[in-house]
């Protein structure tokens, strides 16, 4: 059997921040542990306001805080946001450019990267729209796009299709899966969707609530393309369930 | 259905082109109006005009060169809200006030007229951006981050971009603010230019009529050619 390399490795990691008005010390993260391997797609689930998206700023350095506890190498990440959080100036194509332009990478590339991305997620067509010209569901292409052209290792997702309707939501998990089988990178999404997680995931992780420990982790084993009517997928998403309830 | 958008386009573009030279000759013919009455004083109605436009460039220039530099200064770092009361109180203090103590420091000069108007500009730009880069969506923040946006590139390609909506309002009330500096100046310290041109007994001659008349046309066409298409392009940055 093949061993594979660990790519996120969390140790003890705990967080806590001061509440500017109460001036009060709140604990969000608590002796917090696990690892990530490459190539696998992991799902962190947890009750609201847990600190899900917490642990992917901390990941992502976005939040400041003892970093040493998080064995990462960031060169490679890349991250999808929730609301999207596309540039409202840029079009789709200078949106989907924009990491490359950061890392100074010639023009030609650049458009040869952009082009690449855009017949990949389904955008040819509305390369120069604006994101208000957009629907919800083109602005999240327009931001995983984003993210794959920056060529990650490990992607980081919060929250990526909360913000959509079901059948969209549905169609770009099932293109998300096609990528990530054709890329084989690792990914981390924090999901409130126990349904989501156990599509998608090879291991789902359940946080509890604040301040967050790691409650359970679960194994999904089930083959791919997953049966979301099977029995299997049913007991795994009533034993996550009630781990969280 | 492309023709019709295409076409609809087309009329568009004709119908503001129609507009703007409508309004352009129509001005033409005022402005050439105002100086065929004006007579002897033609010429120094358009120096007084020139050299007053010239100085309130400047004063814009300066001030928002200034006031991005200290707002995106100010909005990164930890000090930052330290600083906003200080810049509340001194925005307070009323300009002309300090009209002697220019004169003192710069004489009687264009210098002292750039600098005096500069202060008085540079307030609207440093709130309206500042508050801007203070409230950019968090999100917005990360994303800039993770893709890369550091140093010099996150000025150019985040900060500049966000701060412009706000840099182009906070330069309409600015520059307004500046023609009032300017004038202001320009008549209490007798100095040249388009105060100084009005400051003339109401009655000896035209001047108050030719002077505002003028007036109003420049400060009108600043608005059409220059601050109403940046307003129109900043409503993207904004969206």
């Amino acid at each position: 059997m093949q061993h594979k390399q660990t790519v996120i490795d969390i140790r003890n990691l705990s967080y806590s921040y001061v509440n500017e008005e109460t001036s009060n010390r709140v604990s969000v993260l608590h002796d917090v542990s696990f690892s990530v391997s490459e190539c696998e797609f992991v799902s962190i689930v947890g009750p609201s306001g847990c600190g899900k998206s917490t642990i992917l700023k901390l990941i992502a350095k976005l939040l400041d805080n003892n970093h040493r506890n998080i064995g990462i190498d960031r060169s490679k990440m890349s991250f999808v946001f929730q609301d999207f959080a596309l540039f409202p100036w840029l079009n789709v194509r200078e949106n989907i450019g924009f990491g490359l332009k950061m890392k100074s990478l010639d023009k030609k590339s650049l458009d040869i990267v952009v082009n690449e991305k855009i017949l990949e997620v389904g955008l040819s067509g509305s390369e120069h729209k604006y994101p208000h010209e957009l629907s919800g569901g083109m602005k999240q292409r327009v931001g995983i796009a984003r993210a794959l052209a920056m060529s990650p290792s490990i992607l980081l997702m919060d929250e990526p299709f909360s913000s959509l309707d079901m059948l969209t939501a549905e169609k770009l998990r099932i293109d998300l899966l096609n990528i990530w089988t054709k890329y084989k990178m690792t990914v981390v999404m924090v999901t409130h969707l126990i349904d989501e997680a156990v599509e998608m995931s090879d291991r789902v992780i359940v946080f509890g609530p604040r301040p967050t420990i790691v409650k359970k982790v679960c194994e999904i084993s089930l083959p791919r393309p997953r049966d979301k009517r099977s029995k299997e997928y049913f007991d795994l998403c009533d034993l996550i369930s009630k781990e969280i309830l | 259905m492309s023709r019709i958008i295409l076409g609809f386009h087309l009329t568009k573009k004709r119908k503001h082109i129609f507009t703007t030279s409508f309004v352009l000759i129509s001005i033409a013919v005022i402005f050439s109006y105002i100086i065929i009455i004006s007579g002897d004083n033609a010429g120094q109605l358009i120096n007084s005009l020139m050299l007053s436009l010239f100085r309130l460039v400047s004063a814009y220039a300066i001030s928002l060169v200034v006031a991005t530099i200290v707002a995106i200064f100010i909005s990164n770092s930890r000090f930052g809200d330290m600083m906003i009361p200080i810049f509340d109180l001194l925005q307070n203090i009323p300009s002309f006030a300090l009209i002697p103590l220019f004169i003192y420091w710069f004489g009687y000069t264009n210098i002292m007229t750039i600098i005096f108007a500069a202060t008085s500009i540079l307030w609207p730009i440093l709130f309206y951006v500042l508050h801007s880069l203070k409230t950019v969506r968090r999100e917005l923040d990360d994303a800039a981050k993770i893709f890369g946006a550091v140093g010099i590139k996150r000025v150019l390609y985040f900060l500049m971009p966000v701060a412009f909506p706000s840099l182009v309002t906070g330069s309409i009330v600015g520059f307004s603010i500046g023609w009032e500096a300017i004038i202001g100046v320009e008549i209490i310290g007798l100095a040249s230019g388009i105060g100084q041109f009005l400051n003339t007994p109401v009655g000896n001659n035209n001047n108050q009529i030719l002077g505002i008349s003028a007036l109003l046309i420049i400060v009108f066409l600043i608005n059409r050619l220059i601050w109403m298409p940046l307003l129109r392009k900043s409503q993207l940055y904004a969206a």
